[in-house]
């Protein structure tokens, strides 16, 4: 009965010798030279969008051996729905990985509150990569959360068949929905967030920034309202169902992110037209950006957070940031060094005007939003739903908007 | 090959990382307190509380160590958890720990009530490969993705390829079907028995029976999660048909017969068969198991084992013991006695001496006749029923001697072969 342990470890160090003189005792990675990275998948993306992801990192990966090869990266793509599961699990381990690139950079404070990240610290010449604003948005209560590697702004995706050029202002959109071609637009107003800003309302303020946003809610609320009204006009629940439709031709605008361009590109060839969000009354749409993060891992050993940290500013440099931008055609390079030929990328162009107003929620307002998702949730409902009018909607959406931490900057 | 090597290597960087060491050596120390505390404690030799009150923790004793060493481990693992916050990797190993011990316990249990070589070929077969199986699949899963490991193609055929998780069903599951199918046939042929108060040579049909029953569901639930393609499946059966004609054709016709003889029930394992002997005419032999390709048979007078092509017992004649009637053997002692006594004398005798042996049956009494009249005696035969085909020999062996004791009490005579010379006549001498 005892002999059987004993026998196992004989049996599982036997196993372990002849597999190292199979693969060859020198391609065995050495004590801490290698790093294990993990990448984050929409969990609602298709093989397409899924493919561009890993190539993206699996090209990175390569050049960054290729230049190393005495270091190991691995990398391991979670789908987002069970990223935080799958990082506890591994943590729970010892196993938490050196690096994860979110898609954006939403989940991170919950992360780093969950112990599944950590902090990096950045030199001045490493904080010259990035610009301030950029890294300020990743911060929270001083500690730098994560480094941003790509921006992917919240564009226009409409048909070129149906219409000759994309709405410019909101009235626009209710004019091409009155003449019979059907919109796209989420059920939920944190998505919508573009569409406030075009009436004033600043839907993620910044320190400073004061809270009298009354007076524009009520219109941006009085548009949603009347746009439901449109039978042209349809809220959906999820991306995917906004790519989808405008893929099938259901729709003929949605607003989109510059990460399902490939997707839709497959789908519709040359007839897809890409433009900045329509304008409000009070000015430019001022959308959203997602910023893919580079987040650290709370077990590493210092090799491996060099290592790390390493790689990462290696996916900054600005040959790097330029292939990436150019190549992927869906992400815009957070580098300012990096200059892009706009001319001759006509969609590049229309996402560095797009990201000439867009903003970026910090962790905590991110959070703020993840708290409050079913409020909101409720709140847009009731909205869609006409069972509350506009303007009693109004105080609630005001007080949520009064409650949400500052951020500590803007874009501009 | 080259996806199979590179993911071995992460799992070789993974268990070098300084968590998952801390949490391996954490382990380490207590296998070795283990080692140190159990020389100490002598658990195993020691007398326990309440172990003659319950006879059942005997039984037990043999696990204490192995108790001991999981109640280390899990010790460790929980101070390592508490400590760090740190150590699921730790807590798998114990939990997998205990999974075996369990296991060990189950066998303990199961030998109450199935023959231990029964129990012991399932642990050899069935629940020692398991583990080491579930055991690998599941370390693997510790550290990395199971589905990116078996959905690595290994064998290419054409178009569709066949998977890593698929070939490990194949084969592993194949396997475990096959011998895990024992004991879910047994308890199906135990609950027949109590219904329809089977036989026990019918059970053990039945249990072989279903074993085959279990086990094509078993492969074709697995053919169809492999996603095998039928129309390819189909010429390999076509292909296989030819084989089967030529060079399989005898293990083909053996696996046939088998099957056929055990839905026919003319021979099933527990029957009694009689086998042409060269040297003793003919052999009594127990059927011991009705196999794929032979059938295995016990011949008790030198505890020999026939195996026997199935093929054999399809196409030649046999003589059986255990038909549908019952297992009842005529068994018979031939005697010659001296003309001088009275035939009626001799007969009662040999009846009444044949009653007096206790594995000759009283219904139907035994019955003796008075058979021929050979050159030197009488010859009668006494014949008797017994209950056991396999004891024929034994008892005839019984039945002699106390009919010789009997005449040696009665003083009745069995004479040696007498042949009378004649001297010629005088005339022709001279």
């Amino acid at each position: 009965m005892t002999r059987g342990p004993h026998l196992s470890i004989l049996v599982g160090l036997s196993f372990s010798l002849s597999a190292c003189g199979f693969l060859g005792v020198n391609k065995l990675p050495r004590l801490g030279n290698s790093i294990n990275v993990v990448l984050e998948l929409p969990s609602d993306a298709d093989q397409v969008e899924q493919s561009n992801l890993k190539n993206l990192l699996g090209r990175e990966v390569q050049e960054f051996k290729r230049l190393n090869p005495q270091l190991q990266v691995r990398f391991r793509a979670i789908s987002s729905d069970r990223l935080q599961q799958e990082l506890r699990f591994r943590k729970s381990r010892g196993l938490a990985p050196d690096l994860v690139l979110l898609l954006n950079s939403r989940p991170l404070l919950s992360l780093y509150q969950g112990g599944l990240a950590t902090p990096v610290s950045l030199s001045q010449e490493e904080r010259r990569h990035v610009p301030s604003w950029l890294l300020k948005s990743l911060e929270h209560r001083g500690h730098q959360l994560g480094l941003p590697l790509l921006m992917k702004p919240t564009l226009a995706c409409f048909h070129r068949s149906h219409l000759k050029q994309a709405p410019r202002t909101l009235s626009d959109l209710l004019g091409v929905a009155r003449a019979g071609s059907s919109i796209g637009l989420h059920a939920n107003l944190t998505s919508l967030d573009w569409l406030f800003s075009g009436f004033g309302v600043a839907p993620f303020p910044s320190q400073g920034q004061h809270l009298k946003q009354q007076g524009p809610l009520n219109p941006a609320l009085q548009w949603l309202y009347r746009a439901n009204l449109e039978p042209f006009i349809t809220f959906v629940s999820t991306d995917e169902e906004l790519r989808r439709g405008l893929a099938e031709k259901r729709f003929v605008w949605i607003p989109c992110s510059s990460g399902w361009i490939p997707t839709l590109r497959q789908s519709l060839g040359a007839d897809l037209g890409i433009a900045i969000l329509p304008a409000g009354p009070a000015g430019p749409a001022r959308p959203l950006v997602a910023v893919q993060t580079w987040m650290f891992g709370p077990q590493s050993s210092p090799t491996q957070r060099r290592l790390a940290k390493q790689f990462a500013f290696f996916t900054l440099n600005p040959i790097r940031q330029r292939m990436m931008g150019l190549q992927q055609g869906t992400g815009f390079p957070v580098n300012p060094a990096v200059t892009l030929p706009l001319k001759a990328y006509p969609v590049l162009s229309v996402m560095a005007t797009s990201l000439g107003t867009s903003t970026s929620p910090n962790p905590a307002q991110y959070q703020f939003l993840s708290i409050n998702a079913e409020k909101i949730s409720s709140l847009t409902n009731q909205l869609l739903a006409g069972t509350k009018p506009p303007q009693l909607i109004v105080p609630d959406l005001q007080h949520l908007l009064d409650t949400m931490p500052r951020g500590e900057s803007q874009h501009e | 090959m080259n996806e199979i090597a590179q993911l071995f290597l992460e799992l070789i960087a993974n268990l070098t990382r300084f968590e998952v060491l801390r949490q391996f050596i954490a382990l380490g120390l207590a296998f070795g307190f283990w080692l140190a505390v159990k020389r100490q404690l002598s658990l195993e030799r020691r007398h326990w509380i309440g172990e003659r009150s319950w006879p059942f923790l005997k039984r037990l004793k043999p696990l204490a160590n192995v108790l001991l060493l999981w109640l280390c481990l899990a010790v460790a693992t929980a101070w390592l958890i508490t400590t760090t916050g740190v150590g699921d990797l730790a807590r798998f190993v114990v939990r997998f720990y205990a999974l075996c011990v369990l296991t060990r316990i189950g066998l303990i249990i199961l030998q109450l009530y199935l023959p231990a070589k029964v129990v012991q070929r399932e642990d050899v077969q069935f629940i020692r490969p398991l583990l080491v199986v579930i055991g690998a699949v599941q370390l693997y899963a510790q550290f990395a993705d199971l589905n990116e490991l078996f959905t690595i193609e290994v064998i290419s055929l054409g178009r569709e390829g066949l998977s890593l998780g698929s070939l490990s069903l194949l084969t592993l599951g194949t396997y475990f079907i096959i011998v895990g199918s024992v004991l879910p046939a047994r308890a199906l042929a135990a609950l027949l028995r109590r219904i329809f108060t089977l036989s026990a040579p019918a059970y053990r049909a039945s249990a072989l029976l279903a074993r085959y029953v279990l086990t094509t569901i078993g492969l074709l639930v697995i053919l169809a999660n492999v996603g095998v393609n039928y129309a390819l499946l189909a010429a390999i059966g076509g292909g296989l048909s030819v084989g089967l004609g030529f060079g399989l054709k005898e293990v083909f016709a053996n696996f046939i017969s088998g099957l056929w003889l055990l839905l026919e029930g003319s021979v099933r394992p527990g029957d009694v068969l009689l086998i042409d002997s060269i040297a003793n005419g003919e052999d009594p032999c127990e059927v011991l198991e009705l196999g794929m390709r032979a059938t295995t048979l016990w011949r008790d007078r030198d505890n020999v084992e026939l195996v026997v092509p199935n093929q054999t017992f399809f196409t030649q004649s046999m003589v059986t013991y255990s038909g549908s009637r019952d297992r009842h053997r005529r068994g018979q002692v031939v005697i010659g006695v001296a003309y001088r006594h009275s035939p009626q004398l001799v007969i009662n005798l040999l009846e009444a001496t044949a009653s007096t042996i206790p594995r000759v049956l009283a219904s139907p009494a035994p019955k003796s006749l008075l058979l021929s009249f050979d050159n030197s005696a009488i010859i009668y035969g006494i014949r008797y029923w017994i209950d056991d085909p396999m004891d024929g020999i034994g008892i005839a062996s019984e039945v002699g001697i106390a009919i010789w004791n009997t005449f040696e009490r009665e003083g009745i005579e069995i004479p040696f072969p007498q042949q009378v010379w004649h001297q010629a006549s005088t005339h022709q001498q001279a």
